[in-house]
């Protein structure tokens, strides 16, 4: 390993990582809000007469009221013979123009009162209003009900309405339509409470004299008859430039101006009608505001399609990678079921590896397991990697026939894997971890597939001993589905990226061809399986031979332990990247297995924390039975895919129960250790090599099945 | 067999420091990227409304007053004066007479638990169901 330069862990990466959920989910959370995804029942749902009673002075009051936070009231009625044309629920890319135009060609001006959330959708028409000579005024952000939103959320609507119109006309809304209101006596107590909150804001809020009901599209002599005052009265008409077809009101409105206009009427904005100064200029401070809220609703909708794209290409190769798995599965259960007809055969001597490490819990039990099988010719080289505790003596201390205990200082599990190779006399080579019990047939059956010359290297089947726990339990599944799902897939493909250390055959000639196992990498075994396969060796997967391990049984070692095999991996995968454009069987692992590798086990987790953030929004926003149905969907897919990996491993369903709880620790913690491993590898840092303390479990469970 | 000893730096580790100087310098610009976006998310959500009305005379003037300067049948161009097909027009016509203003303009705006509103037409006071806006492009599917 050279000189460790160890430098201070960096944190500030975990930091970037939560700001960027927060953020994530703060835009998701815009979004849904501007998209009334969830909106239960997007109209008013209040009973009439309900909210109380308003004060007459609102009721029986003038159309435009301002309304103070202590309740007073005083109002204005527009002036005889002027009419305020007022549009709501715009801005709209069609309707508003045509309106505009028939506007403009009456020299006529008019009131649109625009919902804030489109006005940040489409900004050009706002402006286009202002420029016509018509005023803007606001009509909440997202055309709630004032009289049953809570005051909070109306002085939020309010302010964001105000910062959006700024940004896109420059000026502030002075008026305020609410929505869903008509005329004065329609307002309930409720309203009245929720104006008296419009009014402390600062707004004047607008009402209607006539409400012409075009949204109903009752036909255009109809809109007519509802918007034409009597007897020379002034009058503001609700009209609608949004929210559907508008063509009535566009055909309306080119009758009813120049027939009002041939009888002497003006058309005026609400602000010239009542003799006010328009709209004052907006501060700049209000139109950045604005501009952030446009760019962070844009962006919010931009990141919602980004996310269902997202979902849609990672369902679509979860999919077509399950269709995969399933069909090799059953290709490779056949081709396994060929092979082992008939006994057993012998190979030639065989020299199996123990690197051991402070192994003290485990070798003992370890070490007479390999004894144990039934394998004629069997030598067993124990390297002690300069443990600091009695793993070398216990070793000595058993005594056992054909077992040699090899010392060597501190140097790695590589270079203690190396010695152990250079000391094998046998030309098979099986490599065992300190920890791992092997079953009694073990050896033999995996090295039954090195009989076919071109075959270089054999990986067991590892399984759990610790099944105690959900960790253990989760560990125990995702072991059975790894081994019975991906590495049939890997065999068939010829592209198996790692014989894993716990239980391995090799070749004495492809290990020299390799020349022996390298210590770039953290991964050792990973590296060292794709450098055979570059070699030109065969990998492949012997599910009878069947070794078990102790798995980490605090999430701490877990994570230490999956943080070295996800950085190892990493790192083969860099070191063999020349594959990818290889020919040949070190091509096939360079684009199956090296692309597999990188999309599986390292883009998907790295996008995991925004599945999670989406899931989160979805919890929020979307229906809950939608959310429902789609978790549960997933959940059958995954407790499906391994009960089938259980199935074939001839394992119990049991701890199935246990899976769709993997979804709160145990996937956060896998996809964390990708994020931190590929910042870790960006940043290029040294790695302490991390150990895990051993327990003895794995000798637990084999005293367990030895008395069986 | 002769197993030569592998040599070789790690894979990934950076000698020279160029590389992690980079990645420092892109993660702090993301950070800030970041940063900024979050202000934008927040800002849009700041600045309350400027209470001040320009051109309204005595925008907080006394109730009483404020109300008395309203002349409702000359306001109200839909109240009596009856036209045809407005179903509003039969129930405004019913709201209560000037003579009630001073009382209940003085109420809570839950008048109805005060019991100083004497409005008989509660019970027509309703809610227009106006369009809703709807077809949001960005609505998720």
């Amino acid at each position: 390993m050279g000189v460790r330069r160890l430098r201070r862990e960096p944190r500030a990466h975990w930091v970037l990582l939560c700001l960027f959920m927060l953020v994530l989910l703060g835009e998701l959370c815009l979004n849904g809000y501007v998209s009334h995804v969830g909106a239960e029942g997007s109209g008013p749902t209040e009973p009439p007469g309900a909210g109380g009673v308003a004060p007459a002075a609102v009721t029986s009051g003038p159309a435009v009221q301002r309304v103070g936070g202590d309740g007073s009231v005083s109002g204005r009625a527009m002036p005889a013979k002027t009419i305020a044309l007022t549009f709501d629920d715009g801005p709209d890319p069609v309707w508003t123009p045509q309106i505009l135009a028939v506007l403009s060609r009456y020299h006529a001006h008019g009131t649109f009162f625009e919902i804030g959330s489109r006005v940040n959708q489409y900004p050009q028409i706002a402006r286009q209003v202002v420029a016509a000579g018509s005023e803007v005024g606001s009509h909440t952000f997202t055309h709630v009900q004032p009289g049953v939103t809570s005051g909070w959320r109306l002085n939020v609507e309010l302010t964001l309405t105000s910062n959006a119109i700024a940004a896109a006309t420059g000026r502030r809304p002075v008026l305020v339509r609410p929505p869903y209101s008509s005329q004065p006596d329609a307002i309930t107590g409720a309203d009245f409470a929720a104006l008296r909150r419009v009014g402390a804001d600062g707004y004047l809020v607008t009402l209607a004299d006539l409400d012409s009901k075009d949204w109903q599209r009752p036909g255009v002599a109809a809109i007519l008859g509802a918007s034409q005052p009597t007897g020379g009265a002034g009058a503001v008409v609700m009209m609608h430039d949004s929210g559907g077809d508008r063509s009535q009101t566009v055909a309306a409105l080119n009758v009813l101006i120049p027939r009002l206009q041939a009888q002497g009427y003006r058309f005026a904005t609400v602000s010239e009608g009542l003799g006010l100064p328009g709209p004052p200029v907006a501060s700049a401070g209000q139109r950045w505001r604005g501009y952030g809220l446009r760019f962070a609703q844009l962006g919010g909708a931009w990141l919602a399609r980004g996310m269902t794209l997202l979902m849609l290409v990672a369902v679509v190769l979860a999919a077509a990678r399950l269709l995969v798995q399933g069909f090799s599965a059953v290709l490779h259960v056949r081709r396994v079921r060929r092979r082992s007809r008939g006994p057993l055969d012998y190979l030639g001597p065989v020299s199996v590896i123990v690197p051991a490490y402070n192994e003290a819990a485990n070798i003992a039990a370890t070490v007479r397991s390999l004894v144990r099988n039934d394998y004629p010719r069997l030598e067993v080289i124990v390297v002690d990697d300069g443990s600091t505790d009695a793993t070398a003596d216990i070793v000595t201390r058993l005594r056992l026939p054909r077992v040699h205990l090899v010392r060597q200082d501190n140097a790695g599990k590589p270079a203690a894997l190396n010695t152990g190779i250079r000391y094998a006399r046998g030309d098979l080579l099986v490599l065992v971890d300190g920890d791992t019990v092997f079953e009694a047939d073990a050896v033999g059956r995996l090295v039954q597939p090195l009989k076919d010359p071109r075959v270089g290297a054999v990986s067991g089947n590892t399984k759990v001993a610790n099944r105690k726990g959900l960790l253990g339990r989760w560990q125990h599944l995702e072991y059975v589905i790894g081994f019975n799902l991906d590495r049939r897939m890997f065999d068939i493909a010829r592209c198996m990226p790692t014989v894993p250390g716990a239980i391995g055959a090799f070749r004495r000639a492809a290990v020299q061809d390799v020349g022996g196992v390298s210590a770039q990498t953290l991964a050792e075994d990973t590296d060292f399986t794709m450098a055979v396969i570059r070699a030109g060796w065969q990998v492949v997967y012997e599910p009878t031979a069947v070794a078990w391990t102790e798995a980490p049984a605090t999430l701490r070692q877990l994570w230490r332990q999956r943080y070295r095999w996800c950085y190892g991996t990493m790192q083969a995968m860099w070191k063999h990247r020349q594959a990818l454009v290889q020919r040949g069987p070190a091509g096939r692992l360079g684009r199956r297995g090296l692309s597999y590798l990188l999309l599986f086990q390292i883009l998907l987790p790295l996008c995991a924390p925004m599945v999670d953030v989406y899931g989160l929004y979805g919890l929020l926003f979307l229906p809950v039975a939608k959310v429902a149905a789609v978790w549960a969907g997933f959940t059958a897919v995954q407790v499906a895919t391994a009960g089938y990996a259980l199935h074939l491993d001839r394992e119990r369903y049991g701890p199935l129960w246990s899976l769709p709880l993997q979804q709160i620790v145990y996937r956060q913690l896998m996809y964390l250790v990708v994020f931190q491993s590929t910042v870790m590898a960006l940043l290029g840092g040294r790695l302490r090599w991390h150990r895990m303390a051993r327990t003895g479990a794995a000798t637990a469970h084999a005293r367990a099945t030895a008395r069986r | 067999m002769h197993i030569p000893r592998r040599g070789g730096e790690p894979v990934f580790v950076d000698a020279t420091g160029r590389r992690r100087r980079l990645f420092v310098v892109l993660g702090g610009s993301g950070g800030l990227v970041l940063l900024l976006v979050a202000l934008a998310l927040l800002a849009g959500f700041t600045g309350a409304g400027s209470g001040g009305l320009p051109g309204w005379p005595g925008s907080n003037a006394g109730r009483v007053q404020g109300t008395a300067a309203v002349t409702p049948s000359a306001a109200r161009p839909t109240g009596s004066a009856g036209t045809g097909p407005h179903p509003l027009t039969g129930a405004a016509s019913t709201v209560a007479p000037p003579a009630g203003v001073g009382a209940s303009a003085a109420a809570t705006p839950t008048g109805a638990s005060t019991g100083t509103a004497p409005i008989p037409a509660s019970s027509t006071h309703r809610v227009v169901p106006t369009q809703t806006p709807s077809g949001h492009p960005s609505r998720k599917p």
